[in-house]
């Protein structure tokens, strides 16, 4: 992977799922099948703007034990074989509670890219925006398509790099196809970033299954996120398999299986 | 041991441990295996007789044999300890402490084994720096009945073995406490009994006010006995006007026996000990660990006496001397309504008597104090409700302090040519002088903008501020005030009366740092459209109207308010009264919720509600709710709650509404609240997510506790002339508590306290407390409050025998209100909340519901401290009747499953 980023994947998986040893498989099955970034997410007791599958794949993980300084582990090991871009999604009890600087120190310590916290806004985020813009591992809000625009005004004062739009109303999982008003949405989006001069990056997904959603999805952003549809396979695949499992997938999404 | 540990306790505990070590733990003793002294109940295990606040003369009270001490040297030459605890048992003393401390105290277990052996029907507590679980073991096995556990010498876990073991052997333990820390260490015990000791260890001097100080730290029912600083009647009287349970006198009658009869006399004396010293229970009922208490001086209008209450003040006084500021007692009893402490500040000469009209403003209770400000002798001051002021002009005049007979001694800046407060800068080095008598209050020269140095500085109990908030003589100002006793309190400024700042309403979603809207941009306009939606209503008649009709023709309110009489005799105290809001169509208050939220949603043309649940209580009240209103329903319940609570399933689903078993995470109410989330995310354009409890993001801690403050409004109503002195609810998420309280959250009084789940006992997992446990502040599920959470922030599991309190969050404005004190929080165990429940049953008639009847034992632990003539109302927030599945499992467990057995086979053949 050369540093210049490329329009492609965002590959999400879950720390310490299936197994510790078999989450940083996955990663790399996910480097290697050509994702473009990895999203990592630590797994939270109460994951609610999560569906059923991923619940389920996090608390399998910390009934086996995981904590979240396994996570900090897991991001140094990747770190340590690729510079591939590592965004750390979680919840923000677990940001909040070792403290909101300590946490995006930590993330940014072990090599993180950004931090997507979803239950973290701007202007209810406890400092975490201004924390993280200030360590060099800004933070990436999760908006929707129907955000009114004086709030999306409200996130894009913010110091930012990336933005994550989820393109359907509601949680992660289920199948997504791309509408006029998503489109509409992705549009002004652009319009906005390239008028700001910022050089702000867009990723987009919720409920991209195949290698036609990516296709359709990057046509207007700069990357489309997987999500479940991975677990999915990782879960399908058990332990042994799924660092294989991850592989076949990535190479399945971007059309060259 | 912790590095604070007081050098002299180190250096006697070093000095035991290194004999132990030579000697072994019995001093050398050949002790028997088995105790051959009969085991007499102490205080507080099997078979003690239970001392009550409301039988006059009894109390927790033991004479100790005790040869010499550090601070005093040789006290007593006892030849025959045998002989002197004989005198103590005929003056009247049925337990006896002996010191078997060699070195320092000059005792020994021979002492103990010589006074069990010549009184075995005495109770006879080990007094010593015990130190490990053998040493528990030879106390019993020498024929102790009890043993002292100092808290300050033993690690946390340690002090819980050593515990266990005596209470496995049949002994009581005297756990005794000296600071915050130690209150902190033994809370998970929940010992029963404690001592406190009035000897502050690092300066060896007594403090009398240190138990009163700490004794407000302690959050769990116990008998807390006074220890130390004990020598004449007057003491005994302080400690039981005071109310101590107990106390523990060891130098004085050991020097002088014949003062054990005179002790034991005055302790009987219980109008009098009231009389002189309740006042000093009152005024520590408001003390906050390291916060000083405040007193503003100088009120000669009702205005102003308001206005230091609304700022927080503590304590008014009067100046009835002559001064600018000049008082009478028309204005005081003007005054007396108002929930603060009222002192008069009075000159006289020595040996003048306190005036008839003074004296009868203290009988009335128009005053709880005189400051004695001129040259009144130490019996004129103990004779009357009273602490004294001295001013100080040198170093030397600090020693009066000694010799004031007052418990707390208010040091004034010295001025040759004005009687009273001078409004001088105090000298350090008089402050110091004082400072190292007696705890510091202080007077003089005090303003908005040094209070906070002087207090950082200086850490006094109380400070007094008069000319220093003023506008001009004899008016207080507005600002100046306020700004004062925040600056003293370390707290952030009260705003005027009616505005945020009293904790009623949040401001902008905020009780203090709790409580907000942490949610994904997703929900984020589902809930402002909400709030904008119920603000409306609440302004609208019709809407208004709707639910006092519902309220009343559905779910049958008013709910009555029962004067439980036999309760109140049983206990021997106050007078309880029990809200029945059990009596709510559908059983319990969540139907007030339900109701107003169902109506709310279906103004706002909302098709379809969802709504978790827990025990199912809330399930039930929102699908009969919906079915009234001819809403859909659909309800999240966790699979592990449907399994425990069945019965609640059928009646959800004979009101026709959908059951969504829940099967992630823990599969109780915290995965049912994501389940609901997770639907409202992608279904809020016709859905109204019908949240049950006063958490969650903003508007919903708000508007819970508008349609649950019905409860608090009609119970206010309903009480009439009757002025509550506490009121006791449950908390799991807390919607009964908050809406009972409602009404009195911007006053000083009565006392609110919140019973929360201690489930089976202290430890991870093993209940539900929030407050009073191991709880933290995060932010989850949407709300920023104080929630059990591991040090990662993974929210953690619960345990309740009440489904309803079990929950790892509280709502955000009891958190806040529980950090301000304005709510007090104890916990309560799964067998105490059993008790109670059969206690109500038996007394009243009522079956509460397992969630309010950890409530109902906090009422009567109330009643019982707080004795005749005072009120405690109490919040039966729900009927028992749905809990019969744990309750006849819990109290006759093999008969009910016999019946359910029979029971199901008998379906079987249908």
């Amino acid at each position: 992977m050369s540093n210049a980023i490329n329009p492609g994947i965002v590959t999400h998986f879950i720390a310490g799922f299936p197994t510790y040893e078999a989450s940083l498989d996955v990663a790399r099955g996910l480097i290697a099948g050509g994702a473009f970034a990895l999203e990592m997410q630590i797994p939270f007791s109460d994951p609610n703007a999560d569906g059923p599958v991923i619940e389920e794949a996090c608390r399998q993980a910390l009934d086996a034990g995981f904590k979240v300084a396994d996570a900090w582990k897991l991001l140094e090991a990747i770190r340590a074989e690729s510079d591939i871009p590592v965004f750390v999604m979680s919840y923000a009890s677990l940001v909040f509670t070792p403290g909101v600087e300590n946490f995006v120190r930590r993330a940014k310590d072990s090599g993180a890219t950004g931090l997507i916290i979803p239950d973290l806004v701007p202007g209810a985020d406890e400092g975490l925006y201004a924390a993280a813009s200030a360590a060099g591992c800004p933070a990436v809000p999760v908006v929707i398509p129907w955000i009114s625009d004086k709030r999306l005004d409200e996130v894009l004062s913010e110091n930012l790099d990336w933005i994550y739009v989820a393109l359907r109303s509601g949680i992660t999982g289920t199948y997504t196809e791309l509408g006029p008003e998503q489109e509409a949405f992705l549009s002004k989006l652009r319009r906005r970033g390239a008028a700001a001069g910022s050089g702000l990056r867009i990723m987009a997904g919720f409920g991209i299954q195949d290698a036609a959603q990516v296709e359709a999805v990057v046509k207007m952003a700069d990357a489309a996120i997987v999500g479940s549809a991975l677990v999915t396979a990782i879960i399908a695949a058990g332990v042994p398999g799924a660092g294989d499992a991850a592989r076949s997938m990535v190479e399945m999404l971007r059309g060259s299986s | 041991m912790s590095g604070d540990t007081p050098d002299i306790l180190v250096e006697i505990a070093a000095g035991r441990a290194e004999r132990v070590r030579r000697d072994g733990a019995a001093q050398g003793l050949d002790l028997p295996v088995e105790r051959v002294a009969p085991l007499v109940p102490f205080a507080v295990g099997e078979g003690a007789p239970r001392p009550t606040v409301a039988s006059a003369g009894s109390g927790i009270l033991i004479a100790e044999v005790k040869r010499r001490s550090p601070s005093r040297g040789d006290i007593a030459d006892i030849p025959d300890p045998a002989t002197l605890a004989g005198r103590y048992r005929k003056a009247g003393f049925r337990r006896v402490s002996v010191l078997t401390e060699e070195a320092r105290f000059g005792g020994s277990l021979a002492d103990l084994i010589a006074v069990k052996t010549a009184h075995p029907d005495l109770a006879v507590l080990r007094k010593d720096f015990l130190l490990s679980v053998e040493d528990v073991e030879v106390s019993w096995r020498a024929g102790a009945d009890a043993v002292l556990l100092i808290a300050t010498l033993l690690e946390a876990e340690l002090l819980a073995i050593m515990y266990g073991r005596a209470v496995e052997l049949g002994m009581d333990c005297l756990v005794e406490l000296h600071s915050r820390e130690d209150v902190d260490k033994v809370r998970s015990l929940r010992a029963p009994l404690v001592g406190i000791n009035s000897r502050d260890l690092r300066r060896f001097k007594v403090e009398p006010l240190l138990p009163l100080e700490i004794r407000n730290l302690i959050d769990w029912p116990c008998y807390v006995i006074y220890e130390s600083g004990i020598s004449r009647a007057d003491d005994a009287l302080f400690v039981r006007g005071s109310g101590f349970s107990g106390f523990l006198v060891g130098e004085a009658v050991a020097r002088s026996p014949e003062l054990a009869g005179e002790l034991l006399a005055a302790w009987a004396d219980v109008d009098e000990a009231r009389r002189r010293y309740g006042a000093w229970k009152r005024l520590y009922s408001r003390y906050r660990d390291g916060v000083p208490l405040v007193k503003i001086c100088g009120i000669t209008n009702r205005a102003d006496a308001e206005l230091a209450v609304d700022a927080g003040a503590d304590l008014i006084g009067f100046v009835l001397a002559e001064s600018p500021r000049r008082a009478g007692p028309g204005i005081i009893r003007e005054c007396a309504d108002l929930p603060v402490i009222k002192v008069a500040v009075v000159v006289l000469a020595a040996g003048e008597a306190l005036p008839d009209d003074i004296a009868a403003l203290l009988e009335e209770g128009a005053l709880d104090f005189i400051q004695f400000h001129g040259d009144e002798t130490a019996d004129t001051v103990r004779s009357w409700p009273s602490y004294k002021a001295l001013r100080l002009a040198h170093r030397e005049d600090a020693a009066a302090m000694d010799e004031t007979g007052s418990p707390a001694v208010l040091v004034d800046a010295f001025s040759p040519d004005a009687g009273g407060g001078t409004g001088k800068r105090l000298d350090p080095a008089l402050v110091s002088a004082a400072a190292g008598r007696r705890r510091l209050w202080i007077a003089g020269g005090l303003n908005p903008d040094n209070v906070g140095a002087i207090v950082a500085e200086w850490k006094p109990g109380l400070v007094d501020v008069s000319s220093g908030v003023e506008a001009e003589k004899g008016l207080k100002d507005d600002e100046k005030l306020r700004k004062f006793v925040a600056a003293a309190k370390g707290i952030q400024a009260r705003g005027a009366r009616g505005q945020y700042g009293g904790g009623k309403v949040s401001d902008k979603g905020f009780f203090g740092e709790y409580g907000g809207r942490y949610v994904a941009e997703v929900l984020r306009r589902p809930l402002e459209r909400l709030e904008e939606e119920f603000n409306r209503a609440m302004d609208d008649p019709d809407f208004l109207s709707d639910l006092a009709a519902f309220s009343r023709d559905y779910i049958g309110r008013p709910t009555p308010l029962l004067p439980a009489h036999n309760a109140s005799a049983a206990i021997g105290g106050a007078d309880i009264y029990v809200k029945l809001e059990g009596l709510a169509n559908t059983g319990a208050h969540k139907i007030n919720n339900a109701a107003g939220q169902a109506l709310l949603a279906k103004r706002m043309g909302k098709k379809r509600i969802i709504a978790e649940t827990g025990a199912g209580q809330h399930g039930v009240a929102v699908a009969a709710a919906c079915a009234r209103l001819g809403l859909e329903c659909v309800v999240y319940m966790g699979e592990e709650d449907i399994r425990r609570q069945h019965p609640n399933v059928y009646w959800m689903e004979l009101f026709d509404a959908e059951l969504r078993p829940v099967s992630s995470g823990s599969r109780t109410l915290k995965d049912a609240v994501n389940a609901a989330l997770r639907d409202w995310a992608s279904s809020w354009e016709d859905t109204h997510y019908l949240l049950g409890s006063a958490l969650g993001p903003s508007p919903f801690p708000d508007m819970v506790r508008e349609f649950q403050s019905v409860i608090g409004r009609e119970t206010k109503e309903q009480l009439g002339e009757v002025t509550p002195d506490a009121m006791v609810a449950c908390v799991g998420g807390g919607s009964n508590a908050i809406g009972f309280f409602e009404p009195y959250l911007e006053d000083a009084h009565p006392i609110l306290i919140g019973a929360e789940a201690g489930g089976r006992g202290p430890g991870m997992g093993n209940n539900a407390a929030r407050m009073t446990g191991d709880g933290k502040v995060g932010v989850v599920q949407g709300y920023k409050s104080r929630f059990l959470t591991d040090p990662d922030g993974q929210v953690l599991s619960t345990h309740s025998i009440s489904a309803g309190l079990d929950y790892a969050g509280i709502g955000p404005q009891l958190a806040y209100l529980g950090e301000t004190g304005r709510i007090r929080f104890v916990s309560v165990r799964d067998d105490e909340a059993l008790d109670a429940l059969k206690f109500f049953a038996r007394e009243e008639g009522l079956i509460f519901a397992l969630e309010s009847a950890h409530a109902g034992a906090v009422a009567i632990v109330m009643a019982r401290d707080l004795g005749p003539g005072k009120t405690v109302v109490v919040n039966m927030s729900g009927r028992g009747d749905k809990d019969i599945f744990i309750t006849a499992a819990a109290m006759d467990g093999a008969a009910w499953r016999t019946f359910l057995h029979d029971e199901s086979i008998r379906e079987d053949e249908i």
